[in-house]
């Protein structure tokens, strides 16, 4: 008798604690990302965890609303601009580490004419641009150092849609816009035209990817449970490459996630840059790109370059 | 020694100075139960990087730039309402058709003039542009206030004696309106510099305070944005003593015609 | 032939209460004459239409200028000194005759002070100083002498004498020796009943 009650109590103890360890386990995994090419490449995951607790997403329209709760532990990972990453590396002591790359270059010249065809047409003109003391300050700084260019003038805007303003105010302007902004652009005045890919013109200097987007993960999840980052990995490679070869389907699902608009996601998708790299790979050129910001302007990886324990090897 | 009624009886200066370490206090614990020094920077980070910009000769440059756009905004407030002020004063129709001018630049939201400024200037005049909408509405009411409570005695008094213009100007009407527009002046300036700054972070000029925050911002530079803040404030303290102690040598000056 | 000073037909209402009713009174050329009753009559009112300040509801008004006065308050700029007051006058250029004035009124050692600090017998003298300061065909004054003492009054009523060499000078007052003091011819006003 003694032993049948003591083995039916370790029985209930066994089932009320059992649930417990289940739920723990199956917390989602907590995602943010920003309303732009960075995120587009997750819609597939996105739809396929609505009905599951895997995942739980949270898309911003602005970093400001990611990044402290990135920094209070409320978000394990985040896609996030290229150098935001670094940054927030610095600052909170190597909390957070690099995991890939989403998003390639998007950057781009664009103009109302036909005047500007290669990198050394830049010479003497006017650049109305979105994006200072961030990226694509850096990116355009470097390449107009790189291909020996000093005279251009570059008028910096806080909106992108304020770059944009000023393009079409100037007949012989120039602006430099980020993708899918520039498809936007394009629907409602088709006399734009993508003058320069900077991705493209960097790579014709020989100066190494341009990098756009990357995915960082709290150093606690990774240290404490690697299988889960593991299998987001594997989910985001499956959906960015989906993303990537179905391109109705994205840009449907795209629309539905309210990131942009569906007719201008079909256009501007193959611009976006949407990838997946990672391991080694990405080390490579992630080390590459981040050298280059450092050397224009330290503040902008967070005073100092990265250390080998902000890359993520599996 | 009488007692005071409300407890304690602090002199002046050591009150001020027992207020500002309290508040100190406060947004150090709020620093550390933050944790994060880019989300709420600390007191003693935020003084470091406001050394280090002090070291820094560009710090200077940037903060004069900033500063003169923003008077020049204010001086053209000043002249534009007592110019105003003066119609309104000599015919009932100026005033009736002012008002809905100055109604308009009271009530309108600094950032929607801002984003209609960026349109229609460049922003290397837009600090002073937003200064100067909001500038005058301040000190023209002010004035007319003054004007308003003019003493009618003193007046008729000017007008049977036949005092010429300058002379009624500067012995009987200024030294009414000194006052108000000594309030009005100083109120304004205030505002200028506020909203002339917040006007520079939405249309970053370069080689601005404004450009400066923009930049700071984005990056999550949060000690280096308190420590601009405070450039801020003390620049808009300088500017307003300064401004003070100007009126008041003027009204001096007035009383010793 | 040109219209002599003073009050043809004029008739005044305050409120519901008429304080003139088709008065008539014509004042006499380059003297002066005191136009008396007592307070609450409507004495001031006449002085305020010769001034042109008030007009009257019937009737005309004929007046000199240009014109100078002494008002029933000081109207005094408080915060400037005695001849600063006087300086609203004349400019800076010729304080001479008005600096002279103060010092035969009395207040020629109080150069610096703002007149706010005065007593109301000095605020009167200052007053009195500026109206004779001014240039003027007509001098108007409403009980100049009002807190002054008997000694004062004398003296600024000599001075008052002096300086005015035969302008028109019309009095207002309630007391007949101000009247006296300055050898004007009395006029009493009539009184209307309420109504």
């Amino acid at each position: 008798m003694k032993k049948l009650c003591s083995l039916v109590m370790a029985l209930l103890v066994l089932l009320a604690v059992l649930p417990g360890l289940n739920e723990t386990r199956a917390a989602p995994l907590r995602v943010g990302a920003l309303k732009g090419p960075t995120a587009m490449g997750l819609v597939k995951l996105m739809e396929d965890a609505r009905d599951s607790t895997a995942y739980a997403f949270t898309l911003a329209a602005s970093p400001d609303a990611l990044v402290p709760a990135l920094a209070r532990g409320e978000l394990d990972l985040a896609c996030l601009p290229v150098n935001l990453a670094a940054i927030l590396y610095a600052n909170t002591q190597g909390a957070l580490r690099v995991v890939n790359i989403n998003t390639l270059g998007v950057l781009c010249i664009v103009e109302r004419g036909e005047s500007v065809h290669q990198t050394a047409d830049l010479a003497g003109r006017t650049v109305y641009a979105s994006g200072k003391a961030s990226t694509p300050e850096y990116v355009l700084s470097h390449l107009l150092t790189q291909a020996g260019l000093e005279d251009v003038t570059v008028e910096w805007k806080a909106e992108h849609a304020e770059a944009l303003a000023a393009l079409l105010n100037d007949p012989a302007g120039l602006a430099m816009l980020p993708q899918p902004f520039v498809t936007v652009a394009q629907t409602r005045n088709p006399d734009i035209r993508i003058a320069l890919d900077l991705n493209a013109e960097r790579e014709a200097l020989g100066a190494g990817t341009l990098i756009t987007g990357v995915t960082v993960a709290r150093a606690e999840l990774i240290d404490a449970q690697p299988e889960r980052l593991a299998a987001f990995l594997a989910d985001h490679e499956a959906s960015a490459a989906f993303v990537s070869q179905n391109i109705p389907e994205a840009a449907r699902l795209i629309g539905g996630f309210d990131i942009i608009n569906e007719q201008v996601a079909q256009k501007a998708l193959p611009y976006c840059g949407i990838t997946f790299i990672s391991g080694e790979d990405m080390v490579q050129r992630l080390q590459a790109f981040y050298q280059m910001l450092f050397e224009q302007n330290p503040a902008s990886t967070g005073g100092a370059l990265p250390d080998d324990a902000f890359y993520y090897r599996p | 020694m009488m007692p005071s009624t409300t407890g304690l009886r602090l002199k002046r200066v050591p009150a001020r100075l027992l207020g500002l370490l309290f508040w100190l206090a406060v947004w150090q614990a709020a620093a550390m139960a933050v944790g994060h020094e880019f989300l709420l920077a600390s007191p003693l980070r935020v003084m470091i990087s406001l050394l280090e910009l002090l070291s820094k000769p560009g710090t200077y440059l940037v903060a004069a730039r900033s500063t003169w756009r923003v008077l020049l905004g204010f001086l053209a407030a000043l002249a534009f309402a007592l110019a105003l002020a003066a119609a309104a004063g000599k015919w009932e129709l100026a005033q009736a058709l002012a008002a809905p001018l100055v109604s308009a630049a009271r009530a309108v939201p600094v950032a929607s003039f801002v984003i209609l400024a960026i349109i229609l200037v460049s922003t290397r005049w837009l600090s002073s542009l937003i200064a100067f909408v909001i500038g005058f509405p301040v000190i023209y009411a002010n004035l007319l206030e003054g004007l308003r409570s003019r003493d009618p005695k003193l007046s008729e008094m000017a007008l049977i004696f036949n005092v010429p213009p300058l002379r009624r100007l500067m012995y009987v009407n200024l030294p009414q309106l000194a006052p108000y527009l000594r309030a009005g002046a100083v109120s304004a300036l205030g505002l200028c510099f506020k909203s002339g700054i917040a006007a520079e972070v939405i249309g970053i000029p370069p080689g601005t305070i404004g450009e400066k925050l923009y930049s700071v911002k984005v990056n999550y530079y949060t000690a280096e944005l308190f420590a601009w803040t405070i450039i801020i404030v003390l620049l808009s303290m300088i500017c307003v003593f300064s401004l003070r102690r100007l009126m008041d040598l003027g009204i001096k000056k007035l009383a010793s015609r | 032939m040109s219209a002599q000073l003073g009050f043809y037909h004029v008739t005044k209402r305050f409120g519901g209460h008429t304080v003139f009713l088709n008065f008539t009174l014509t004042l006499p050329a380059g003297r002066a004459s005191c136009l008396m009753g007592p307070s609450g009559s409507g004495k001031t009112t006449l002085l305020r239409m010769l001034m042109g300040l008030e007009r009257p509801d019937a009737g005309k008004i004929h007046t000199i200028r240009p014109q100078s006065a002494v008002f029933q308050e000081d109207r005094l700029l408080e915060h400037l000194s005695a001849p600063g007051n006087l300086r609203m006058l004349t400019g800076r250029s010729r304080q001479e005759r008005g600096l002279r004035l103060l010092d035969r009124l009395g207040l020629g050692d109080l150069p610096d002070q703002p007149v706010r600090s005065f007593s109301g017998g000095m605020k009167r003298r200052v007053a009195i100083a500026r109206a004779l300061l001014a240039d003027y065909e007509l001098l108007l004054l409403d009980e100049p002498f009002k807190g002054l003492d008997a000694s004062a009054r004398e003296q600024a009523a000599r001075i008052i004498l002096d300086e005015n060499a035969g302008h028109t000078l019309v009095l207002v007052t309630h007391d007949k020796a101000e009247a006296d003091l300055l050898g004007a011819q009395v006029f009493e006003l009539p009184i209307i009943s309420a109504e």
